[in-house]
């Protein structure tokens, strides 16, 4: 029998895990089935809305500038909900099912360390959704075709959309190696995400109706108001979807890609800050950090929870 | 070879092993016996750097597996006793892919997994997709799997469980011929009678104590002779569990599910009958107290025999 050489620590080694994720996943017909279905709704959905803007804009010079910032916008919405629901459901499993089918020990007794075995998992998962994204490319290139879409634009959308696909890889890998069960750590995984995709810019907006409603009706002081309103310039910063859009709408309004500073209706004050997608993409940069050394830990210990 | 020093592990306040010392000399096949519960899957685990013990240290060629992990992952090759398969791969890319996982270069894997597959007899199924194996297929490819970094020592845990006896025989002869090749084996088991064929030494863990340890024809002697009880019967088998596994003696209880009714609801006017095997060192005495325990809590027992 030939005996094998080890050959530890060597940086020419690739990742076995990593290689293997790939593999997997390209190989199964599901990841072809995902790209084909998300094509062909995107792709529809953005050509019905071309059709819509342009009768229903008036044609005039300029105009197809309107249609090409309508779709862009369009597009933009698609790539974030795409990265906030679709990301996590290529990682939720990655731990738990080692567990469930009774590989994740076979693994830790290998040279592999849970550091190594973690990252595999995030980089098939987060390559995956570069494939993705880079497929729908050649949509955004007609709404630069059409116009009214500046080039900056599209750093604040990269901005979003990779720290994005980064925190919520991680969020999904987490829960994985937390729970026992896939089913558990889906569960977790999706209260989370929708909470903060959806339920942070509903509770905004939510909050921005109150005050209003309160300032009319005399209920509340101004002082307090413009705490809340300050707040709430921050809380949207920390939802990708209403990230994209204030920073977008502000950039529009102002030309300032870099700060944040919205009327407040409480009061002539206002707050400048960074602006929405700048504070999102350190915060889930500094949150995708931890929850990484959080999931080397968590694969480090022999038993989840 | 392997040196194990006053090993503790304590689980809250369940002390599942408990200062436990063994040596296992090099070269030789142990066997670690003993009922379920006894402490050897967590044993093995520590030794495999799997589980950390709560005191004590225990030693692979002189690495300890508490400070010197990788090392130790070297120098072992561990099969758990329910070991999971990749689906999606065939026989040799799973054994090729651990090989890259111990560091073996990738240019060299697949001629690797080849050759171990032929020791254990299962060239022939390289391309087959490792989730058709049968459970004997799935054991001898878990043992080319741990040899794919030629480990020098291989822990083995419960290997010839839920085997079928030519499938016992053929993992027997293939211990031979990996002790033949140097390898040092500690493998578990609950019956003696199922290693003693194969090991030169064996070790019986009762409670997560040491109970006899030594030569296997001494262990065999000192050690009280397990006899199985086979209990037939109609009625609620968890009830009849439980009081047999409260009687003096049981050892071990295994509930033995019919393939043929496996799976499927009973059919209506069919009364499906029940058997138990009862692994039991206790006296005749004790075994009538536990047949009368049955009967007195309404257990329609059919049979109640020593199995031969």
């Amino acid at each position: 029998m030939r005996m094998p050489s080890i050959k530890l620590n060597n940086p020419l080694h690739l990742n076995p895990v990593a290689v293997r994720e790939f593999v997997s996943r390209m190989r199964s017909a599901r990841a072809y089935t995902i790209i084909t279905i998300y094509l062909a709704i995107v792709s529809a959905l953005g050509v019905l809305l071309y059709a819509v803007s342009f009768l229903t804009s008036t044609r005039t010079i300029g105009s197809s500038g309107q249609v090409g910032t309508v779709v862009f916008s369009f597009l933009v919405g698609m790539q974030v909900l795409l990265v906030s629901f679709l990301t996590p459901a290529f990682t939720v499993s990655a731990i738990s099912s080692e567990r469930e089918q009774g590989t994740f020990d076979l693994l830790r007794a290998t040279l592999v360390s849970p550091r190594q075995i973690v990252l595999a998992k995030l980089l098939s998962s987060i390559g995956f959704t570069l494939v993705l994204i880079v497929a729908t490319l050649p949509l955004f290139s007609l709404a630069f075709l059409l116009g009214g879409v500046e080039p900056v634009e599209l750093l604040i959308v990269l901005c979003v959309v990779l720290s994005s696909a980064l925190f919520f890889s991680l969020l999904g890998l987490y829960a994985s190696a937390r729970s026992r069960t896939t089913l558990g750590a889906t569960v977790i995984t999706y209260a989370v995400t929708l909470g903060i995709v959806v339920g942070i810019p509903l509770a905004s907006l939510i909050g921005s109706s109150t005050i209003q409603l309160a300032l009319l009706s005399g209920g509340r002081s101004a002082t307090i108001a413009s705490l809340a309103e300050t707040l709430l310039t921050f809380a949207i910063s920390f939802s990708p979807i209403s990230a994209v859009v204030a920073s977008q709408r502000f950039f529009a309004i102002t030309g300032d890609v870099w700060r944040f500073n919205p009327a407040f209706v409480s009061s002539a004050l206002s707050v400048t800050t960074p602006s929405p997608f700048l504070i999102l993409t350190f915060t889930y940069l500094i949150a995708s950090a931890v929850l990484f050394a959080l999931c080397v830990r968590r694969v480090s210990r022999s038993e989840p929870g | 070879m392997i040196e194990i020093t006053r090993l503790t592990r304590t689980f809250g306040k369940h002390v599942a092993l408990d200062a436990v010392s063994l040596l296992v000399p090099s070269g030789s096949v142990y066997g670690l016996v003993g009922p379920a519960g006894a402490g050897k899957s967590t044993l093995l685990k520590i030794l495999a750097t799997l589980l950390p013990p709560t005191s004590g240290d225990a030693t692979i060629a002189g690495s300890s597996v508490i400070r010197d992990k990788l090392r130790v992952r070297q120098l072992i090759g561990y099969l758990p006793q329910d070991f999971g398969v990749y689906g999606d791969q065939t026989c040799a890319e799973y054994v090729a892919f651990f090989a890259a996982c111990y560091g073996v270069p990738r240019n060299e894997c697949a001629a690797l997994a080849n050759d171990l597959l032929q020791l254990v007899d299962l060239h022939h199924r390289k391309d087959m997709p490792t989730e058709q194996l049968t459970r004997s297929m799935k054991q001898r490819l878990g043992l080319a799997r741990v040899l794919a970094h030629d480990p020098q020592a291989l822990l083995l845990d419960h290997p010839t469980v839920s085997l079928d006896p030519r499938a016992r025989v053929e993992l027997r002869e293939l211990m031979r011929e990996l002790s033949g090749m140097g390898k040092t084996i500690l493998m578990t088991a609950t019956h003696l009678a199922e290693l003693q064929d194969v090991c030169t030494h064996a070790a019986i863990l009762r409670g997560g104590r040491i109970a006899f340890a030594g030569h296997v024809e001494q262990v065999g002697a000192m050690a009280p002779p397990y006899r199985a009880l086979i209990v037939r019967f109609l009625g609620d088998p968890s009830l009849a569990a439980d009081l047999i596994r409260r009687g003096h003696g049981v050892v071990d209880v295994q509930q033995i599910i019919d393939q043929s009714v496996a799976g499927n609801a009973p059919l209506a006017g069919v009364t499906v009958l029940k058997e138990i095997r009862v692994t039991f060192d206790g006296d005749y005495g004790d075994a009538s107290t536990l047949l009368k325990s049955l009967m007195h809590s309404g257990v329609q027992v059919v049979s109640f025999a020593e199995e031969m």
